[in-house]
């Protein structure tokens, strides 16, 4: 045993480790799930099986991993807390077959409903901003698609919630069904392409080291600083020599 | 503003604007710069600019609240006044219902009540006000005049900022005792700057932003809006919020042309003005203004490069969003318990919603009205009724709750309606535009039954058959009240039908046609009645999850004082007779008739080519019967002919579904070709001549 190998600390420590952050692929993935849950619901009865509020849970979840790239989307956690409770309400409401809100409540309902859409509003915008800046950071080629994107849907998402008389020519009830969808596998579609290509960057260095440990008489050092002869290597017996 | 009540509508719905525009502010005050920050308070100054509505809420039924509030107050004001102990409100009343058309106080006469006389103090106040800030203003302008120009070095460093920053100097002037310095006025601005101090660039640069983008003029503005709110004092906490911000917008101004270090001097002067007194006036800037606003702006700065970049699109969108409902307000969604109050409290609150929620066309005013009738509710009837009938009504809802212990709402509905079939909904006839504007037509309510003139239910007619089905007919007129909307009256006595309800359509006997034409040829006696029916979406059908087969539908009985025409259906009730043995020939076979509508009398016309059926005679010319098929339209209609004073009838007609005009031509004429035995013998065109 070298003196090197004497003072490297043991592997398996009693001292817990801070826990490594989630991969970018991994939170942009968790995002791109969210936005299924946001836009597509699947209804047994009164139960929604694709909560909307499991997209804010998701996004959340995904913050901390992001903003070590993209600080100014940290800002974005009260907001999709706040979502993330509006639409859990909802769907409680929802499942327990509650219906429109009566009385006074209608008003109550009504001054958070116009709360939530401003603030979804600007929660949207801002994450697909940051992460358009985290694919331009990362050399990802999808950082124009994520910002058209983003200005198409919060134009749209603006118009829609205008009290224009959308619901009551069936042109425009097709017409907004239509939208919706488009823009839910667009957003899909973007995401998981930009989650593919930071999986690609983060499996980039993995895969050469890989290769290059396949190959015959090439020196490898890890972190350790330990020298790890291949098993045919004819300079094996020295190895063992040295130990 | 015309009174006291419009004025708290109006302190109300900005109140509200105000405290939903803080919210949102405060969730995103870390994410949207300082510029949307001050900027979105335009939204508040459109909302204090534009009258209140009463329609349209801002979140909350402030209209329905305030003008219940004020019923009840001028109620007892003008029972007081009845009784001798003081003097009814001028400016308001009961039943006229609040409706700001601008948002300054307006006096339509000399004050008498109470009520009356807070509005004048309201004016008072705003003119205080407006007082004090001049007289603060004149104060400064006179201190500004005591003090004396600047000195070489001075005049040098505000040269060299200006120059260094493409800013325009203005006139400039040492003040002894000033503690910071700001700029005055708007029309010749002064700078005025703390006496024996060289002025730090960094505050010059300040205040001559201040003055580039006119933030003295826009302080001036928002002086003149506090004061039409001087008596809320959540209002002034909020415009003191908006002197903050804009101070706020002008540090963010600086900090964009500063660079590196100059940013964290900058942040540490304005720290060491944090113990300086200040004092807001109007027609004035200043970079420091107190304490507590230093030390969030201190945070603000602190936050300068962390405000997420490229936000314009979002924050533009965020004010769309929000300016809709907060300066245009939204639909008050009346619950439906409001038309059906449990109490004689609840009474007042509806008979508010009566006055504010009126008919806005001429289907909803008929619509509402109806169902009023038909379900013997006041509030309904007082939707569509004139506001000057209203007192009336509440009178006789009370009288009846307090008398014969019914629901506050139930209204008698008047002769023949004491069995009301409420399922069966309403018929609405031929309507017909008067020459003032307005609309006459007959309404149609089914009943199983009448109360005779000895007050006992008649539920059989004079051969002692039983009545299942009547109807009762009724002369109504729809025009515009004096607050614009549309009403309804009864303008003549109403007719008490035995025949179906089903059937009214076709009881030219008991409706009267809009129009009906009669001629008498060589062959008989043709006449075409014309029959308008006018229909409002009120039938919902409902699958019936138990019933296999169809669906169920139901009438609706919720007034609708917008609804619009469904559909708009003409019927040309087509009949031919013969008188017997007047006529020099008769038919031996069969007999029939096309008929063909016409838009004016002396249009060509032909009849379409399709071939008469023929049926067999039985009994004699006495008494027998003929089988008589006729086309009407190309349309077969099949019906028994008797030979001697027989007649054969049969219906056509045009509809128009989501009509756009209320009143579509009806055919100046009509074309009759008489078939006997299928040979067409006579053809009669029936015109406005033959109109009886």
């Amino acid at each position: 045993m070298t003196e090197q190998n004497m003072n490297r600390e043991p592997q398996n420590s009693n001292a817990q480790e801070p826990q490594a952050p989630m991969a970018l692929s991994a939170a942009v993935k968790k995002i791109a799930w969210g936005y299924i849950f946001l836009h597509l619901n699947i209804n047994l009865g009164t139960l929604n099986i694709l909560p909307n509020w499991i997209c804010y849970l998701n996004i959340n979840q995904s913050l901390d991993s992001i903003g070590e790239e993209v600080p100014s989307i940290k800002l974005l956690r009260p907001l999709g807390i706040v979502l993330g409770i509006w639409e859990g309400i909802q769907w409680v409401r929802t499942a327990l077959g509650m219906g429109e809100a009566t009385g006074s409540a209608v008003y109550f309902y009504t001054a958070l409903g116009l709360l939530a859409t401003v603030v979804s509003l600007y929660f949207h915008f801002q994450l697909l901003t940051d992460l358009s800046v985290l694919a331009e950071q990362q050399g990802c080629p999808q950082k124009g698609r994520l910002l058209t994107l983003r200005t198409v849907r919060t134009v749209l998402m603006t118009l829609f919630a205008l009290p224009l008389p959308w619901l009551e020519y069936e042109v425009f009830v097709f017409l907004v069904l239509a939208v919706q969808l488009i823009i839910t596998i667009w957003i899909c579609s973007v995401l998981f392409s930009l989650k593919n290509s930071l999986l690609e960057i983060e499996n980039g260095p993995a895969e050469e080291a890989a290769e290059s440990e396949s190959r015959p008489g090439t020196t490898y050092w890890p972190e350790g600083g330990t020298v790890h002869w291949p098993e045919e290597s004819p300079c094996k017996e020295e190895e063992d020599s040295v130990e | 503003m015309t009174n006291i009540w419009e004025v708290l509508l109006q302190g109300l719905s900005v109140t509200m604007a105000a405290a939903m525009l803080l919210l949102v502010k405060n969730l995103l005050a870390d994410k949207l710069s300082p510029r949307w920050q001050y900027g979105i308070w335009a939204v508040l100054a459109l909302r204090i600019l534009v009258p209140a509505g009463v329609s349209r809420s801002v979140i909350l039924p402030f209209p329905l609240w305030v003008e219940t509030w004020k019923a009840a107050a001028e109620q007892s004001i003008e029972g007081a006044a009845a009784a001798g102990k003081g003097l009814a409100s001028v400016y308001s009343s009961v039943y006229d219902p609040i409706g700001p058309s601008h948002v300054l106080p307006w006096f339509t006469g000399k004050p008498a009540s109470l009520t009356d006389w807070l509005l004048v103090l309201y004016a008072a106040g705003i003119l205080l006000f407006l007082l004090w800030h001049f007289a603060g203003y004149i104060r400064l302008r006179l201190l500004l005049r005591k003090g004396s120009v600047v000195d070489e070095a001075a005049a040098k460093v505000i040269l060299d900022t200006c120059e260094k920053y493409d800013l325009e100097p203005c006139q400039t002037v040492f003040v002894p005792g000033l503690p910071s310095a700001f700029v005055c006025g708007v029309v010749r601005p002064v700078l005025a700057l703390p006496a024996g101090e060289i002025p730090d660039e960094k505050v010059l640069l300040h205040e001559l932003l201040h003055l580039k983008h006119r933030d003295v003029l826009q302080n001036l503005c928002w002086t003149l809006l506090r004061a039409l709110h001087w008596w809320n004092p959540l209002l002034h906490l909020v415009f003191d919020r908006i002197g903050n911000d804009m101070e706020s917008l002008c540090d963010q101004r600086v900090l964009e042309r500063l660079e590196g270090e100059e940013r964290r001097e900058y942040g540490t002067i304005l720290l060491s003005m944090a113990s300086e007194r200040y004092a807001r006036a109007a027609g004035t800037s200043s970079i420091s203004n107190g304490g507590k606003n230093i030390s969030r702006r201190i945070a603000a700065i602190v936050r300068f490069k962390k405000y997420p970049k490229g936000m314009s699109l979002v924050a533009v969108c965020i004010a769309i969003l929000l300016s809709t409902p907060l300066v245009l307000g939204s639909a008050i969604p009346y619950a439906e318990d409001t038309f059906r109050p449990a109490n004689l409290t609840e009474l007042d609150g509806s008979m508010a919603m009566a006055r504010l929620n009126r008919c806005t066309t001429v289907a909803g005013a008929f619509d509402t009205y109806a169902k009023g009738l038909v379900l013997q509710n006041g509030i309904y009837l007082a939707v569509a009724s004139p506001l000057d009938t209203h007192a009336d009504l509440a009178a006789e809802m009370r009288w009846t709750n307090q008398h014969q212990n019914t629901i506050p709402y139930h209204l008698e509905s008047g002769e023949g309606l004491d069995f009301v079939v409420s399922w069966k909904g309403y018929q609405l006839f031929d309507l017909v535009e008067t020459a003032d504007g307005g609309y006459e037509a007959w309404i149609v309510v089914a009943t199983q039954g009448f109360v005779d003139e000895d007050g006992f239910a008649r539920v059989r007619d004079e051969n002692g058959n039983e009545l299942f089905d009547c109807c009762v007919i009724i002369p109504v007129k729809a025009f515009r009240d004096r607050d614009g909307s549309w009403v309804v009256e009864e303008t003549g006595d109403r007719i008490l039908s035995e025949k179906w309800y089903n059937q009214a359509e076709f009881q030219g006997s008991d409706v009267p046609y809009r129009r009906q034409l009669t001629k008498t040829g060589a062959s008989g006696t043709v006449s075409v009645s014309v029959r308008t029916t006018y229909t409002v979406e009120n039938y919902s059908s409902t699958n019936n999850a138990v019933v296999w087969f169809g669906s169920s539908s139901s009438f609706n009985t919720t007034p609708q004082p917008n609804a619009k025409f469904e559909r708009i259906h003409y019927s040309y009730q087509t009949a031919y007779s013969i008188a017997g043995e007047t006529l020099p020939g008769e038919p031996k076979v069969s007999a029939g008739y096309k008929m063909i509508p016409l838009k004016t009398a002396d249009q060509k016309f032909s009849f379409p080519e399709d071939d008469v059926m023929y049926g067999d005679i039985s009994g004699s010319h006495s008494g027998g019967e003929l089988d008589g098929y006729k086309y009407v339209n190309s349309t077969l209609a099949h019906g028994k002919f008797n030979v001697l004073d027989g007649e054969i009838m049969s219906g056509s007609g045009s509809t128009w579904y989501e009509p756009d005009k209320l009143i579509y031509d009806l055919p100046e004429a009509f074309a009759v070709q008489v078939f006997w035995d299928g040979s067409a013998v006579e053809t009669l065109v029936l015109s406005e001549e033959d109109a009886r």
